[in-house]
């Protein structure tokens, strides 16, 4: 239980970038994710929080002590593996004994520490096995038990349920997001899967290429993206960006596009004129944040014709194409849409509406 | 009916020759094999001639060793029964020879198993790995009896070098290395060291290469220094490689006298007189070659059983280190 912080930590491998001057704080008890797509340095980042990697250059403080230098055991940490590495010879209760027998705990601490923590983790039955004997799920449970039976100053898990199938992966989001509540403990968690970041994580730091992106609470990273990059990357399905030109007009400030002409709030409008806008800029939309109906007879402002549906049992994705180049993404409850070319409005929720620099990708809004 | 289902395409045929019409034929996962007889076929040449290049000859070292074989043209073997074997019990030199023997290969093992997984570790973390693993292979390029000039040199009492070394640091005081009843034996380890060494600490390091990385982070992180991940990690999966390096030298040391003959042929006062040494000396120096034939015998039978008990302590490392890596 203790804080970390990252400052100006850079990290090469050779002569490859794989974090890029990176500062971060972690709270006591906090849950932060770290966020990206592969090979943004999310597992480096992890790994030298370890005590794995050494740090080019930069500092990791645990609470007030410098660790750079101190190797892992010396950390107090717990590290669950993405491919779990568990010692295949050892029994399952050998595994999660492992860390207390290396700090010398008398036996009958480690047994009842073992035993309540394969309490926790439903694994009690399987403590005689050994990890070539257990199913995936199992084998992550036993990687958990294995860091969670001390009680160390901070968790570490490198996608721990990556490989674990949709159905158990769901459900393990819960069981871990509780699990950590109930520990209190320090936690970084890695992954690539924005849903895990969504779902568990009290702050995410989004990352790409080693550098990043943005750092904020779930809501904050999806409400307000930082970049096109964030925006781009969080949320399922993605997106929909837009190339389009600002304009000037008797209701003020317009958002040009070949299909449509949108109209912006005094508040878009400050925003943009605050931060000396360009007129070329791209537009992003949420396909929740669209609307549409069928047929052409509707009130919404943009005609458009039906490219694909895709049912998803309670909502319907719809891929709508405004113009010959334009092709949107929309998400909708209505069950009815019509199949391929058959006509439809479409509306934007212009509150939602985000702004980018065409050539930075920073948002505006 | 259901235990009469055909598994295999024997039990198949046999079906189709009691009159069934139609095959019933399932293979199981145990005995799914249906080219064997003609697998057989294809080993044959090969088991022929292994026959004649292994079997042969040890079927003929035991009527040796059952005969007084006789040597002069145109004389029968005259039969003895077990008595070769009997004179064994009585045979001073026999029981020292196994003695030295013993002495002679635990301590090259011990030496070249230890020096070679330090060299292997260093090699492995070494950035100079490819070209110093090269050097290293010099030595077991050379062929055991050139080994065997090149250190009788070394050791020689006029230009040797080495003699030069230990007089000069004063550790010798009298005599030369080989003709010192003390030195002589470590003088033909010495060299055993030099040239095997290199074999333990390459195929050691072929083993190091396949230790999981994940494991050792893991057990790092779960409090493990560097010499405790070492006995409990590195090691346990180093057993396989170190068994097959250790069979592969103790079955050299029990066999190889080229070094040993050319250096002190047993001497001095039978010092380094090891079991192949005096096998030698009885089968080519007195020509008794019956008597030579139930020493080589002798020599046989324990290579074969302390190969085993080594096969079996080596066996499962999952078991040692459940009982060993403990505490
Ligand atoms: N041992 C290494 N040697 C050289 N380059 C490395 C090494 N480990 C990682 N890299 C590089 O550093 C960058 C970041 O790698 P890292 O493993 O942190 O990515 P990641 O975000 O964890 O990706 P993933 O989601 O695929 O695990 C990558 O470009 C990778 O190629
Ligand atoms: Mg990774």
């Amino acid at each position: 239980m203790a804080a970390v912080t990252i400052k100006d930590v850079w990290k090469y491998y050779g002569k490859t970038l794989a974090v890029k001057e990176l500062n971060l704080e972690i709270k006591k008890n906090e849950f932060m994710c770290l966020l990206g797509p592969s090979g943004c340095g999310k597992s480096t980042t992890l790994r030298m929080l370890a005590g794995l990697e050494f740090i080019s250059s930069g500092d990791i403080h645990f609470d007030d002590v410098r660790v750079n230098d101190l190797p892992p055991r010396e950390r107090d940490i717990a590290m669950v593996f993405e491919n779990y590495a568990l010692y295949p010879h050892k029994t399952v209760f050998e595994n999660l004994a492992n860390p207390l027998k290396l700090r010398k705990m008398s036996r009958s601490e480690i047994v009842e520490r073992v035993r309540r923590a394969a309490e926790m983790l439903e694994i009690s039955e399987l403590l005689n096995r050994k990890p070539g004997e257990l199913s995936g799920g199992q084998k992550q449970r036993t990687a958990i038990g294995r860091a969670i039976v001390r009680e160390p100053k901070v968790f570490l898990f490198d996608e721990p349920i990556a490989h674990l199938d949709a159905k158990l992966r769901s459900h393990m989001r819960g069981e871990l997001k509780h699990l950590q509540r109930r520990l209190e403990t320090t936690t970084v968690y890695v992954t690539h899967d924005q849903l895990e970041g969504m779902s568990m994580a009290d702050r995410i730091a989004v990352m790409h290429e080693g550098v990043l992106q943005q750092l904020g609470t779930p809501s904050e990273i999806y409400n307000h993206p930082a970049n096109e990059f964030v925006a781009g990357f969080v949320g399922e399905p993605p997106m929909n960006f837009l190339d389009v030109r600002l304009e000037r007009s008797n209701e003020g400030l317009s958002v040009v596009h070949p299909a449509f002409q949108l109209t912006l709030t005094d508040a878009q409008r400050h925003l943009l004129e605050n931060g000396n806008a360009e007129s070329d800029t791209r537009i992003g939309i949420r396909p929740d944040n669209l609307l549409i109906e069928s047929g052409d007879g509707g009130s919404l402002d943009i005609a458009g014709s039906i490219f694909v549906t895709e049912p998803l049992g309670g909502d319907m994705l719809i891929e709508a194409n405004l113009d010959a180049e334009t092709r949107v993404m929309v998400k909708t409850k209505i069950r009815e849409m019509g199949g391929p070319g058959d006509p439809c409005r479409i509306g934007f929720d212009i509150e939602k509406l985000h702004v980018f620099n065409k050539e930075t990708g920073v948002a505006y809004f | 009916m259901a235990a009469d289902i055909a598994h295999t395409p024997d039990e198949a045929r046999r079906d189709i020759a009691r009159g069934a019409r139609t095959i019933d034929y399932t293979p199981n996962a145990f005995n799914h094999q249906p080219a064997r007889y003609y697998l057989l076929w294809l080993m044959l040449p090969a088991i022929i001639v292994l026959a004649g290049i292994s079997l042969y000859p040890f079927f003929w070292l035991i009527y040796m060793s059952l005969h007084e074989v006789q040597l002069a043209p145109g004389k029968s073997d005259i039969w003895v029964g077990v008595d070769n074997f009997l004179r064994l019990f009585s045979d001073k030199k026999f029981a020292s020879g196994w003695l030295t023997l013993f002495k002679y290969s635990a301590l090259c093992l011990s030496i070249e198993v230890g020096l070679g997984v330090l060299v292997a570790v260093i090699l492995n973390n070494s950035r100079l790995e490819k070209v110093l693993v090269t050097i290293f292979l010099m030595p077991m390029m050379m062929a055991p009896m050139v080994a065997g000039f090149l250190y009788m040199f070394l050791y020689n009492g006029t230009f040797g070098w080495y003699f030069w070394l230990l007089r000069s640091v004063g550790v010798l005081e009298g005599g030369t290395i080989l003709g010192d009843r003390g030195w002589a034996m470590f003088a033909v380890v010495a060299t055993d060291v030099w040239q095997w060494t290199p074999l333990i600490a390459l195929i050691t390091l072929a083993g190091l290469k396949r230790v999981p990385q994940d494991q050792l982070e893991a057990h790092m992180v779960d409090g493990a220094g560097e010499i405790r991940n070492f006995i409990s990690v590195t090691l346990p999966n180093l057993y396989p490689f170190l068994l097959i390096a250790i069979l592969l030298r103790f079955m050299d040391n029990f066999r190889f006298i080229d070094t040993i003959l050319i250096m002190t042929g047993g001497g001095p006062a039978n010092a380094t007189k090891i079991l192949p040494t005096y096998l030698f000396d009885v089968s080519f120096k007195f020509f008794e070659l019956g008597r030579g034939a139930a020493i080589a015998f002798t020599l046989l039978l324990l290579t074969i059983l302390l190969g085993l008990v080594l096969t079996k302590v080596f066996e499962d490392p999952a078991r040692k280190l459940k009982t060993g890596g403990g505490g």
